[in-house]
């Protein structure tokens, strides 16, 4: 008795000790201590299970019963077997482990299926084991049948044309187990479900005619190689079929509905390799909660006639898309904030309008809706909202339907939606049935000439998802009135359409001007439909002036028929567009799309890095332009040129190259009308821009007098000046960045040694050295040769007088008297830039209670960098390429966490940006301990 | 025998009220009551809790319930943006307020903060030269059980008498 007792109690003080150091030490302790009983608990749980292993183990030992289904149809199999002229595969395959296949009891009352197939009548019939049927089974009008597949297979022969029909007025009900038919699958008239099935025919696996059809939980699939639909109603008939949580594969067709019944389908996958995913003709196909069709990788389109589908049903979705319930954003709102309750149905918490100040707070999802539905375009809330500030209070997240937005009154005018530097997430825009033909999708999709001036200000956006038919971008589809953007982020975003792009789909000639101010797109897919696909904006028409300032973009990934460009997809003729600041593409992959690439006169730009280019015309710059990066790239391991001189006006194109060592980039601008050559083609053919410039290179510059302003004559040839002292003779800029004299003064007397690292920015200049056919001439001759130099009209409207020596950089330059400017003139500066490289350090333990500290080390750099307690990373700018940088914990603070090991890191010539990763699980360490920081800015 | 049947009733009571406020603390977190039944009388008991703060002006509350040492780590870099400019060598200082002591990476306060006390300003001036960057001062601040010594020596790796130097 008293060792029962005893033992009793030591079981009871087992269970608690774990608990013990839970006591002792201090709450936050808790966690290792349960991270070490952890092993203890899966122990115990997999000895608890043993026995029932061990239990489960038993019934396959023992023997089968008597009245089992094979053994009863044996004869009948016997007999079917003698009729088949041979054996198909399929047969040949499920017979085999049917004979290894213990058959199981037959359930009481349940009916056993006849393997010779036929008529079933009324009843449920059982699978105790896989089963080949030798002719189809047949469900007549009046009788209700349930086939409990048990888990099993059940399999039709090759001479089966449908392996079951559920004819008019028959009731069936299918679960828990596979079909495989070797030819058709299902046809129905009746009433037919199927749950947890797995059902594959070659095709036609589920052919369609009248009744109501549940499917849930189950994979239909059509095996054909070709051809193959998986779920197919007839003409002329019409059935209710309802499809949730299920996968429809074929290689044509996933759903064919040619009836005129409805289908709808739930949370259910579509998958087609070959052609259409689903094709509608004379019924409705309703997709609810996030279906997904995909499709093969071939392009296409769908074949929906008369459709009403939710989603897109002109162009092919080749890649998951989710869609969604027809209620998008604004329908929603509508509905749940009602007329009855406006203007004040709105609870504060989500939406405040102060009219006397003329300023909109906005909380959340539903308040920005909101705001939206006072504006848009199909509103009948048609609201004045002129000169407001609609300030985002805070991140919002618009994933979970769709957005549609279009601003064609005036109501917003001089209006200013301000993010206040929050997020908008998962942005949704895709096109629907209605929406052939018609245009603007983006936040704000389409505007009207007199929806602006407006402006969106300090707003970023992350996973974005733009489906356009035509003009297409995150912020705006069609801009067409005045309007700024300014501080806005794109990234982890998608656009798809004609005349797309990372910012702005299209800006037409309704917008006079319209400015793109200190933002960045990274991180982002533009794939056009059609033409048109820019980083920032897919095409601009205006006749007005777009001014990019201080913008950027990087990472991202154009693909396109015709015109792509890292900033601009397309600039027409007579558009004007003015890079300020610096504005830098780096890291853009362009890369063809569909059977042709255009060569066109108008003019793509923003080509930076242009990586797998497939095609040299397919970017051609010309146009007016001014200044500019139409051929830029930063930070990059090699420069690819991209210039091909199509001038259209003689002193309109400037053109800038680069060439680069691994740590600078050298600019290189060239004004007028140049073409380049090589060294080895002096005066005989032009330099092939195209190539790949990996290092310092010579390239010679010609300067022509193109008074007759013609085309012909510039291209290709040289030019041979017409003045008295360079009669005769060919002119040649020598651009040899290793060679040339560089200076950081614009007098050019204080020489830089480009061997010295650079840290921050520097502007260097250096006197042109032009030679002629004798050798090198001096400025002052070139300048009595060229018998005076043009003036210049700076970005800042100064006028000057350019000498030979620099100009300053970040300045766009347009000739200020273009009708008297002399026969040759020929301007250069250089631009060395320091390459920063970003590193990441980010953390992915502890960060909610632990602040922790890295010194960072190489290159003769020490840094000292803190993730505080609530972040997991921080960021380092300013590294170097090809040194190595050790980042190291500094865990005599962070000593409740175990330490990782120092991390190298090295940037190579193209890599801009790294991550390093530290992990490190909490150790035993028992003491009282309690954290705290403070971060001042401005010191 | 006989002794052993006498004894063996007053272990289990022991062990059982053992067992029973163990448990209950660990499922309480936080405190758990134990009652004498024959006097009545009933005790909290509560983990002792160790926090503190940082300041505006760099003083380090311990707001936590039992008497801490304190110690802070001073991180200062230029940034934009909050992305620490490596490349910025744009000149600071600052300077440390007394009651302080450095040893190693960090600053210790040289006493004992009691409960509700505060350590006095770690920094008391920042200057820094023009620079196109923002400067940023980050203070990490630890407070730790000031008894027994060996917390600090185990925990921070310092001896107790190269850091306290009042009590």
């Amino acid at each position: 008795m008293n060792k029962r007792v005893i033992a009793a109690f030591l079981i009871l003080l087992l269970l608690v000790v774990p608990n013990i150091s839970g006591v002792f030490g201090a709450p936050d302790d808790s966690a290792p201590v349960s991270t070490e009983t952890a092993p203890e608990t899966v122990a115990a749980t997999e000895a608890a299970q043993a026995p029932t292993e061990t239990t489960q183990a038993a019934p396959e030992e023992t023997e089968a019963p008597v009245e089992t289904q094979g053994a009863t149809q044996a004869p009948a199999e016997t007999t079917a077997a003698a009729e088949t002229e041979a054996p198909s595969p399929v047969e040949e395959e499920t017979q085999a482990p049917e004979e290894e296949t213990e058959a199981q009891t037959l359930p009481e009352g349940a009916l056993a299926l006849p393997a010779a197939g036929g008529v079933l009548e009324s009843g449920t019939y059982f699978l105790t084991q896989d089963l080949t049927l030798q002719a189809a089974l047949e469900v007549t009008s009046g009788s209700t049948v349930e086939l409990n597949l048990n888990g099993h297979t059940l399999t039709g022969g090759a001479s089966i044309e449908y392996l079951i029909s559920n004819l008019n007025g028959a009731v069936l009900n299918i679960h828990d187990g596979a079909i495989r038919c070797a030819k058709h699958g299902i046809e129905s008239w009746g009433t037919l479900s199927l749950t947890n099935v797995d059902l594959s025919a070659r095709n036609d696996t589920l052919n369609l005619y009248t009744g109501t059809i549940d499917v849930a939980s189950c994979q239909i699939k059509a095996t054909a190689e070709s051809g193959g639909m998986a779920i197919y109603t007839n003409k002329d008939s019409s059935c209710a079929l309802t499809i949730r949580d299920c996968r429809v594969e074929a290689s044509c067709r996933a759903l064919n509905q040619w009836g005129t019944g409805t289908v709808e389908a739930y949370r259910t996958v579509f998958v087609s390799q070959e052609e259409d995913v689903l094709e509608t003709n004379n019924g409705t196909v309703k997709l609810f909660d996030h279906c997904q069709v995909l499709y093969g990788d071939v392009p296409g389109k769908y074949g929906g006639k008369k459709s009403s589908f939710d989603f897109d049903s002109t162009t092919v979705i080749n890649e998951s898309w989710d869609l969604y319930h027809n209620s998008d954003w604004l329908s929603y709102v509508k509905e749940k904030y009602n007329a009855e309750s406006y203007p004040n149905g709105i609870p504060a918490s989500e939406f405040v309008r102060d009219d006397a100040a003329k300023t909109i707070y906005i909380y959340t999802a539903d308040g920005f809706a909101w705001w939206a539905s006072l504006l848009d375009t199909n509103t009948e809330y048609k609201t004045n909202l002129q000169d407001y500030r609609v300030l985002l209070e805070r991140s919002i997240d618009l994933g979970s339907r769709p957005w549609r937005f279009s601003l064609q009154t005036a109501d917003f005018q001089n209006g200013c939606l301000d993010g206040q530097n929050h997020t908008i997430s998962n942005l949704t825009v895709y096109t629907s049935h209605n929406d052939v033909g018609t245009a603007g999708y983006g936040l704000i999709g389409d505007t009207s000439s007199n929806a602006g001036p407006i402006t969106i200000c300090n707003l970023q956006f992350d996973k974005a998802k733009i489906r356009a038919v035509t003009g297409g971008g995150v912020v705006l589809g069609y801009l067409s009135c005045p309007g700024t953007l300014e501080n806005i982020h794109v990234t982890n975003s998608y656009v798809y359409g004609h005349m797309i792009g990372g910012l702005i789909g299209s800006i037409d000639d309704k917008a006079s001007a319209a400015e793109i101010k200190s933002c960045t797109v990274s991180d982002v897919t533009v794939e056009t439909s059609g033409w048109n696909g820019g980083g920032l904006v897919g095409r601009y028409t205006a006749s007005g002036t777009l001014t990019i300032t201080d913008s950027h973009v990087s990472d991202i990934s154009i693909k396109a028929l015709v015109h792509a460009g890292g900033l601009l997809g397309l600039a027409e003729v007579n558009s004007k567009v003015v890079l300020d600041k610096l504005t830098t593409v780096s890291n853009v992959t362009l890369s063809r799309k569909g059977e042709y690439i255009e060569t066109h006169t108008v003019s793509t730009g923003g080509i930076g890095n242009a990586n797998n280019v497939p095609d040299r015309n397919d970017y051609i710059l010309d146009g007016t332009f001014a200044g500019g990066y139409y051929s830029s790239c930063a930070a990059v391991s090699y420069a690819e040129y991209y210039i091909k001189s199509y001038s259209t006006k003689w002193d309109a194109a400037t053109y800038r190259g680069f060439v680069q060592d691994g740590l600078f980039t050298y600019q290189l601008t060239v004004r007028n009308s140049v073409v380049g050559y090589n060294e080895e083609r002096v005066g005989s053919d032009n330099y092939d821009f195209t190539t790949h410039v990996t290092k310092p290179s010579v390239i010679y510059y010609a300067v022509y007098n193109d008074g007759t302003n013609s085309r012909d004559v510039l291209y290709g040839y040289e030019y041979v000046a017409t003045n008295e002292a360079a009669a005769g003779k060919t002119l040649y800029g020598d651009l040899d960045c290793t060679r040339v004299p560089w200076y950081t003064d614009r007098a050019c007397t204080q020489a830089y040694d480009l061997s010295t690292p650079v840290t921050g920015g520097v502007t260097l200049y250096t006197p042109l050295v032009l030679r002629d056919q004798n050798g090198p001439i001096s400025a002052d001759r070139l300048q009595a040769v060229a018998g005076g130099l043009p003036k210049l009209q700076d970005s800042d409207g100064v006028f000057q007088t350019t000498d030979w020596t620099a100009l300053q950089q970040g300045k766009t330059f347009t000739p200020a008297n273009a009708d008297q400017i002399p026969d040759m003139c020929l301007e250069l500066y250089a631009s060395v830039d320091a390459i920063e490289r970003t590193l990441t350090v980010t953390r992915t333990q502890g960060t909610g209670e632990q602040s922790f500290w890295y010194t960072i080390t190489g290159g003769g750099l020490r840094l000292e960098v803190c993730i505080p307690q609530g972040k997991d990373s921080v960021t380092v700018s300013g590294l170097r390429a090809n040194v190595t940088y050790t980042v190291t914990e500094q865990t005599g603070w962070s000593w409740r966490y175990a330490a990782d090991s120092a991390k190298t890191v090295r940037f190579e010539n193209d890599q801009l940006r790294q991550t390093v990763s530290f992990a490190g699980g909490r150790t035993a360490a028992e003491w009282l301990s309690g954290l705290a920081s403070l971060l001042k800015r401005g010191g | 025998m006989k002794k052993q049947r006498k004894t063996l009733p007053l272990i289990l009571a022991v062990v059982l009220i053992l067992a029973l406020c163990i448990s209950g603390l660990a499922a309480g977190g936080v405190f758990a009551s134990l009652i004498d039944t024959t006097s009545g009388a009933q005790w909290n008991l509560r983990p002792a809790q160790v926090t503190c703060a940082v300041r505006d002006d760099y003083r380090i509350d311990n707001t936590g319930d039992i008497p801490a040492l304190i110690r802070a780590k001073v991180i200062v870099n230029w940034t934009r943006d909050g992305v620490v400019a490596a490349g910025c060598k744009d000149s600071w200082s600052l300077d440390y307020g007394e009651g302080w002591t450095q040893v190693g990476d960090y600053w210790y306060y040289t006493g004992i903060v009691p409960v509700g006390g505060q350590a006095p300003a770690l920094i008391t001036a920042v200057s820094k030269g023009g620079s196109e960057y923002e400067l940023e001062v980050q203070v990490l601040a630890e407070a730790i059980q000031a008894t027994p010594q060996r917390a600090i020596e185990e925990a921070w790796g310092v001896s107790y008498r190269d850091v306290v130097r009042s009590e």
